[in-house]
């Protein structure tokens, strides 16, 4: 005997869109972004003679070359660890002074607080060039020329502007009220804002975190003029070793790879709260 | 044995003895010195690469570490001159561009050297500073008499060209030097050969503002007369002259390239011209001696052009005149350096005849007469030996005027040359508007004051200035 067949789907349910060019365009608009990234890397694992190449080749014998060149004869690696140990340290400082900021800007009435608001602001109005200068001088008279510990110091003040202005928005989307019915219970202001605030702000810190991280991870300019051989970090180890009178393709390649991984690896790992946290305040509770 | 007996045996001993030891035996001063370590701050060049390859014998030698800082070129003037400025004590010596030379011992920033050269406790004895070419000498360090450099390798601009694609067209290259290359040569060779579609362009040209200063000034040059050679830029009163008709028609040349190169071409600099060359795209280009053998003459890395090419001097003009152009880095010691004896043992050495010599095979260039004579540039980079007769006493240290306007006029001439190239304004009215521009940058320089006369000389309306022994600068 037949079956009679059920719809079992709620007329109420949204339509389920199964557009073939939907997933076509997505595949396009991913190979437009990964394919270039993809020859870089693969420049990476060339030859001198195959990268520098006018032909393209997508099939070579993979060679080493380039990383050896940098690790082995340049030591890339220390500046890699600088990079690693600079970027981590600034970025946990930034973010922690920068989320206290954010949330006395956010949560409390002071005279001035519009033009503090501003103020944090406009320190990222200047190009770095216009302090370079003063800074060098600073920094000279401090004794922090050419150490991680002046580099951390330095991307801390100048992320922690960013970190103001990003927190205190997301800070604003959190209803007072939930602090407040914590304190009801007993909790005193911090341990409302540790137990309640703080996690419901974990996405938005993770986002915030990753921006700084790869701001400070890429920052080349005073990178370049405060270090000199024991504080250098990847971004102007990359461009003198890589570009010299002309341009070391595979070495580049090489060396994109080194400095592109563990930014690639970090996000890949905070994905998920970066995604949530970028989402966050789009729609209004 | 009888007592002459003896002394003769004593005396054939003592010279075999002698003959065992080392030819750079270390005084007691440069002994003192093992342990320390010195700082160079080096922009990222392929020369500078080449030195690098015998730091490691140097620090055996003399116990001395020595540490580099490599930096973009772009970035490397000013890392320098904030350092020096600063007086940081950072770096214990500094590369030194051939124009950067005045500034920088105006300013103070760096040591005399001839103190050093002269101190038999810190220089080996056969350090020979007469063997250094006198021009290249006096051209790269020396300022108001006084030797502040030392060079590391210095050279004509040129033009490098595929020798094999010359044939396969039915035609061969001529020698360097020789009159046939003219500007009209070169033009109608790379048409000959000039196919776009079969990926093989006449002439990759650098027209990138920036880089005018260096790969226009050719043809500026290669456009005066006899008569003219010497006012291409200013007269005996420093007015600019650069309006006249040479200017316009080696403007006009410079641009008759463009028909070569792709459309987007009106940025490239030496980089982007190369990496076509390099890839075998190009019949020809622009070159400095001293990157011949980086850029094209390194079989691992230039597998497709190596071996392939002529290199030639920049092209005669209508009137069989070359560019003198003169191109040098060199070393110089920091006023702020707490190791200046350390520093200098590492560039007398780096510097000496042997080590010289033997970095040529790793593509550094030379500068003094027993290089040129060397067997080793010989084989390495035989296309050195060629330019001798020209770095003694064709070559002018001041074909880039040696003043501090020197970084503006040449800005000015890469902007209104740019934008003849994109089509902006033609030729006259970019030279009349250099012209203005120009004026305007002396003036602000003070060369206009009436009743001054403390003018800088004009050192190459004369260039027997620079022909002096090295060992006479003070």
């Amino acid at each position: 005997m037949k079956q009679p067949t059920y719809n079992m789907e709620s007329p109420a349910a949204p339509l389920v869109q199964r557009n073939w060019w939907v997933y076509l365009v997505l595949i396009l608009v991913c190979l437009v972004n990964f394919v270039p990234y993809l020859w870089v890397v693969m420049t990476g694992f060339m030859d001198g003679a195959s990268a520098s190449s006018a032909t393209p080749a997508w099939f070579f014998t993979p060679s080493l070359e380039a990383f050896h060149y940098l690790i082995v004869e340049k030591g890339i690696m220390k500046n890699f660890f600088n990079s690693v140990i600079v970027s981590l340290a600034s970025t946990f400082f930034s973010v922690t002074i920068g989320m206290f900021c954010a949330y006395a800007l956010a949560r409390y009435d002071f005279t001035g607080r519009d033009d503090v608001s501003f103020w944090v602001l406009t320190n990222r109005m200047m190009p770095p060039v216009a302090v370079l200068i003063p800074i060098f001088v600073t920094f000279q008279t401090a004794g922090l020329l050419d150490t991680l510990a002046g580099l951390v110091l330095l991307y801390t003040a100048m992320q922690l502007p960013f970190v103001v202005w990003m927190l205190t928005g997301y800070f604003r989307d959190i209803p007072r009220r939930y602090e407040e019915s914590a304190m009801v219970d007993g909790d005193t202001w911090f341990a409302a804002f540790r137990k309640v605030t703080l996690p419901l702000m974990m996405p938005s810190i993770t986002a915030t975190s990753i921006f700084v991280m790869i701001l400070s991870w890429n920052e080349f300019a005073f990178a370049t003029f405060l270090t000199s051989t024991q504080a250098k970090t990847m971004p102007p180890a990359i461009m003198a070793y890589s570009i010299g009178a002309d341009i070391r393709w595979n070495v580049l390649g090489a060396a994109v790879v080194l400095i592109t991984a563990p930014l690639i690896l970090f996000v890949l790992l905070l994905q998920r709260q970066l995604i949530s946290g970028l989402s966050q305040g789009v729609v209004r509770k | 044995m009888n007592i002459v007996k003896l002394s003769a045996a004593t005396a054939a001993g003592l010279s075999l003895l002698m003959l065992a030891l080392p030819t750079h035996a270390q005084t007691e001063a440069q002994k003192a010195l093992s342990g320390k370590t010195v700082h160079f701050l080096a922009p990222s060049m392929p020369q500078f690469a080449a030195l690098a390859k015998f730091f490691p014998e140097f620090e055996e030698k003399y116990g001395i570490k020595v540490v580099v800082d490599e930096v973009p070129f772009e970035n490397y003037r000013q890392k320098s001159l904030v350092e020096m400025q600063q007086g940081t004590g950072t770096y214990d010596f500094f590369a030194v561009d051939v124009m950067w030379l005045a500034e920088y011992a105006a300013a103070g920033f760096l040591e005399p050297l001839m103190p050093y050269v002269k101190n038999a406790d810190l220089t080996d004895a056969d350090y020979d500073i007469d063997d250094f070419l006198p021009r290249v000498i006096s051209g790269t360090g020396v300022f108001n008499d006084t030797l502040y450099t030392l060079p590391i390798g210095a050279g004509p601009v040129g033009t490098t060209f595929r020798a094999d694609v010359a044939e396969k067209a039915g035609f061969k290259l001529p020698e360097r030097f020789s009159p046939e290359f003219t500007t009209k040569y070169m033009y109608d060779a790379a048409k000959k050969v000039n196919n776009p579609e079969s990926n093989m362009i006449g002439f990759a040209n650098i027209p990138g503002r920036w880089f005018w200063g260096v790969t226009y000034l050719p043809y500026l040059f290669a456009y005066q007369t006899p008569e003219t050679k010497g006012d291409e830029y200013v007269d005996k009163d420093w007015k600019i002259t650069i309006n006249n008709e040479r200017t316009v028609a080696s403007i006009d040349y410079f641009l008759s390239l463009k028909e070569f190169m792709p459309a987007d071409s009106a940025n490239w600099g030496i980089g982007e011209a190369t990496a076509v060359y390099q890839a075998g795209n190009a019949f020809g280009t622009w070159n400095y001696q001293d990157f011949v053998k980086g850029f094209f003459e390194d079989p691992e890395t230039q597998a497709k052009v190596a071996g392939k090419n002529v290199h030639l001097h920049t092209p005669a003009g209508p009137d069989g005149v070359i560019d003198p152009w003169f191109g040098a880095w060199s070393l110089g010691v920091s006023k702020d350096s707490k190791n200046k004896e350390a520093a200098w043992t590492f560039m007398q050495w780096v510097t000496s005849k042997d080590v010289q010599a033997r970095a040529t095979q790793y593509g550094a260039g030379p500068s003094r007469h027993s290089t040129y004579k060397s067997e080793t540039l010989a084989k390495y980079q035989p296309w050195w030996p060629g330019v001798y007769e020209f770095m003694l006493k064709e070559t002018n240290p001041d074909e880039r005027v040696r003043v501090p306007e020197w970084a503006e006029i040449s800005d000015i001439m890469g902007e209104e040359g740019n934008r003849v190239w994109i089509g902006e304004i033609d030729s006259k009215t970019a030279a009349a508007n250099m012209e203005k521009r120009m004026t305007d940058a002396m003036r602000k320089g003070g060369y206009y004051i009436p009743g001054r006369n403390d003018l800088p000389k004009q050192q190459w309306r004369d260039l027997t200035y620079y022909d002096r022994l090295p060992s006479e600068w003070n």
